[in-house]
């Protein structure tokens, strides 16, 4: 069973060179490749989550190299848990693109970009697995540079004007907060002579406690870059809504995460005995509440989305900020709560954009008429969002504000202050984009007019400027091409995507139960650390 | 940030000696170099300030594991940083060529979104400074209001003032006549006491 674990990060490189060799030309085969890959993956993923569940972490000592030296992929159930519903979102945003693509085909005939696409995207999920699984800290970052680096190549695709200049930003921080990340390293190796995340563990604990705040307070900036924490979070709303749709939609489910993952990861396992709790719910407040504010403010329907990323992100670094057992249990909860509901709002804003040609929902109205179908798909996961009673997001929700009211402090009760104001305004979000895409009668809004006359600051005429920011574009750059019917694969995927989030709810029980154990099995480190260790050993007798 | 990986990387290598001292200064000033560099607006500027930064950050790791030839790790990391970051200064430097070709230069434009507050913040600006000068114009009217409600008041003190003393010299006149009549009255009773009977009082007193 342990041969299964590099799996989800090898099979689609291997993929990516077959696709290399086939060439750009056999789209048909390169679909069936892809599809197949990722379908293989999020079964190996959850066949690892139930495995990781019944007999403990699985470890994997890569080429036989004993554990400090070499790269041990883990899985315990945490790990787990986030690569099935990594793997299984990325397959759904993966079926919605190819769904795109064919329908764009006819008029977007650039072949360059998509046959970048198709491979960037698997070494996407390549990289998002590599992070999950890596049980040292220099494959982490090796994991988290694959994923960016994809990343930064599918945010750019196309090379149109507003993408490269989102792009450059998008790549500065990312390169930015790698350098930081290596700079962790190298202290933490000069303290401690070894990266193994499970070595250094034990061996932090010994370390001059100067050096190791150095390296605690290193990786939360890092990660907390890389999650959108609120106040490094300024490079995600302003990024993530220029690119493709189903781009942005993998980007907001699965890279925020990713970070969110490292920081629980990291603080629950290297530092398990000073939390820095002041620093995490300070900094989960305020990203809650600026990113819900960030977001009322905002006419775009990706761009309040962001900024509603943003906030959300908060309640998970509140579940670690609280610490208990049933803080991180909740917290997990919301990650795969959250990771498939924001994920499918973005894929519905798609279908938004391709059947009206723009997100601003000044210019959307009558949608609920216009297109019923549309209302349903982006009414359930606005209210799961928003927190609404039998949905999972309300669940995991009250997991967390339980988990604050039992811990009692002054800080847990502003933050479920916080958290209560920001559930309302995010319902606030939801329910204006409602009210103004959806209910107002069609025709109402501004149309599909994409010419605004603008008076700029310091010239005395009036210029009339095409407006880039509401303007859909597909995957090559260009522009959609807007058409009343769906996609049956971006309809399908977008639906499977909130039949996960209502199964959340159904078998909430069971999901709530295994987050439990999860969480207790975070909160005690030796588990892991034992895990990795005497992998190690039977690494060192096999040769 | 660079003080604080000198000094761990200071006590991290072991070795001591000139050469980790010289490693751990070439370290830190590449990467103080670099992070100057990062602040710059232009991509090729950034570019290097990632490979100075990169290398630097690179440096200190080889410091940290000292300079025995026994430590394989430190290598297998530096290589692997190495390439990562020659894969982003390749991609950075794609990217400012197509920065170049769409704008004519390789800046990191503001973002749309900022320019639009910025564009907020002017209007702002200017309509504060409508609102001072419509402040100012009140105040003005208030003032001349005022001066005007001013006069008023002493138009109708005066007025008042006026009508009292009229009043005053009416009353006077009424009193003056009263007394004229009462004076004519007086006269016309001393000079009809001759014509008419006494009174029958002033009779029956009399008798």
């Amino acid at each position: 069973m342990k041969s299964l674990v590099p799996l989800p990060v090898l099979l689609p490189l291997f993929a990516v060179g077959i696709k290399f060799l086939l060439g750009p030309r056999r789209l048909r085969v390169q679909t069936l490749i892809s599809v197949t890959v990722l379908t293989a993956d999020t079964v190996i993923s959850v066949v690892l989550m139930v495995q990781a569940d019944r007999h403990g972490p699985l470890v994997v000592q890569v080429g036989s190299f004993a554990a400090p030296l070499g790269i041990s992929l883990v899985v315990d159930r945490f790990s787990g848990l986030m690569l099935a519903i990594s793997s299984a979102v990325t397959l759904c945003v993966l079926v919605y693109a190819q769904s795109q693509r064919s329908a764009d085909e006819n008029e977007d005939e650039a072949g360059a970009p998509l046959a970048i696409f198709y491979p960037t995207y698997l070494v996407l999920a390549a990289g998002i697995a590599d992070s999950f699984l890596a049980g040292d800290l220099f494959n982490l970052y090796v994991g988290f540079e694959v994923m960016l680096t994809a990343s930064y190549v599918l945010m750019t695709i196309g090379g149109t004007d507003a993408r490269i200049r989102h792009g450059a930003v998008y790549i500065m921080v990312g390169a930015a907060s790698s350098l930081l990340f290596v700079a962790a390293i190298a202290i933490a190796y000069a303290a401690c002579g070894t990266v193994n995340l499970a070595d250094l563990a034990v061996q932090l604990a010994k370390a001059d406690p100067a050096v190791r705040l150095a390296v605690q307070l290193l990786l939360i900036t890092v990660f907390s870059v890389k999650a959108a924490v609120f106040p490094l979070s300024a490079w995600l709303p302003d990024s993530y809504p220029t690119a493709p749709a189903p781009v942005t939609a993998v980007f907001a489910g699965l890279l925020t995460k990713v970070g969110v993952y490292s920081l629980i990861r990291s603080q629950t396992l290297l530092f398990p005995h000073d939390r820095q709790s002041w620093l995490l719910y300070t900094v989960a407040a305020l990203s809650m509440i600026i990113g819900i504010l960030g977001a009322v403010a905002q006419a775009d329907l990706k761009r309040l989305l962001s900024f509603t990323l943003v906030s959300h992100v908060g309640f998970l670094v509140l579940g670690l900020a609280i610490g208990s057992t049933r803080a991180l249990s909740g917290a997990l909860f919301y990650a795969i709560t959250h990771i498939t509901v924001q994920t499918s709002l973005f894929l519905v804003t798609g279908l938004i954009e391709r059947r009206e040609g723009t997100a601003d929902f000044g210019r959307l109205a009558g949608l609920a008429r216009l297109a019923p179908v549309l209302g349903l798909l982006y009414f359930i996961p606005a209210m799961n969002l928003a927190g609404i009673p039998p949905l999972s997001g309300f669940l995991a929700k009250l997991a967390l504000l339980q988990a604050a009211a039992a811990d009692g402090g002054v800080g847990a009760y502003i933050l479920l202050g916080a958290m209560l104001t920001t559930s309302l305004l995010t319902l606030y979000a939801m329910t204006k984009v409602w009210a103004r895409a959806f209910w107002r009668a069609p025709g109402e809004g501004l149309g599909k007019d994409r010419e605004r006359q603008i008076v700029l600051p310091g010239s005395s005429g009036v210029a009339v400027i095409r407006s880039t920011v509401g303007d859909a574009r597909g995957i090559g750059g260009r522009r959609i091409s807007t058409s009343e019917g769906y996609p049956a694969g971006m309809l399908g995927a977008t639906a499977a995507l909130i039949l996960l989030s209502l199964a959340y709810t159904v078998w909430a029980g069971p999901i709530a139960e295994f987050t439990q154990r999860a969480a207790a099995e975070l909160l005690d480190p030796n588990s892991y650390i034992n895990a990795v260790q005497t992998a190690v050993g039977a690494a060192g007798g096999g040769h | 940030m660079t003080a604080t990986v000198l000094s761990a990387a200071a006590t991290g290598a072991f070795t001591g000696g000139a050469a980790s001292v010289t490693l751990v200064v070439t370290g830190g000033l590449l990467v103080a170099c670099g992070v100057y560099q990062l602040l710059a607006q232009s991509l090729t500027r950034l570019v290097l300030g990632l490979i100075m930064t990169g290398n630097g950050l690179n440096v200190l790791i080889l410091a940290a594991g000292g300079l025995g030839p026994a430590d394989v790790l430190t290598q297998a990391m530096i290589l692997t940083a190495i390439v990562i970051t020659l894969g982003m200064a390749a991609y950075l430097l794609a990217l400012a060529y197509r920065n170049w070709q769409l704008n004519g230069d390789d800046l990191v434009q503001d973002d749309v979104e900022d320019r639009r507050i910025a564009r907020a913040a002017h209007r702002e600006d200017l309509s504060g400074e409508l609102r001072t000068q419509r402040a100012a114009y009140r105040a003005d009217r208030r003032a001349a209001l005022d001066a005007s409600w001013v006069r008023k008041q002493e138009l109708r003190e005066a007025l008042r003032e006026a009508r009292r003393e009229l009043r005053g010299r009416a009353r006077l006149q009424r009193a003056i006549a009263a007394r004229a009549e009462d004076y004519e009255y007086l006269e016309e009773e001393t000079e009809s006491d001759t014509d008419f009977e006494p009174r029958p009082t002033h009779r029956g007193g009399a008798t």
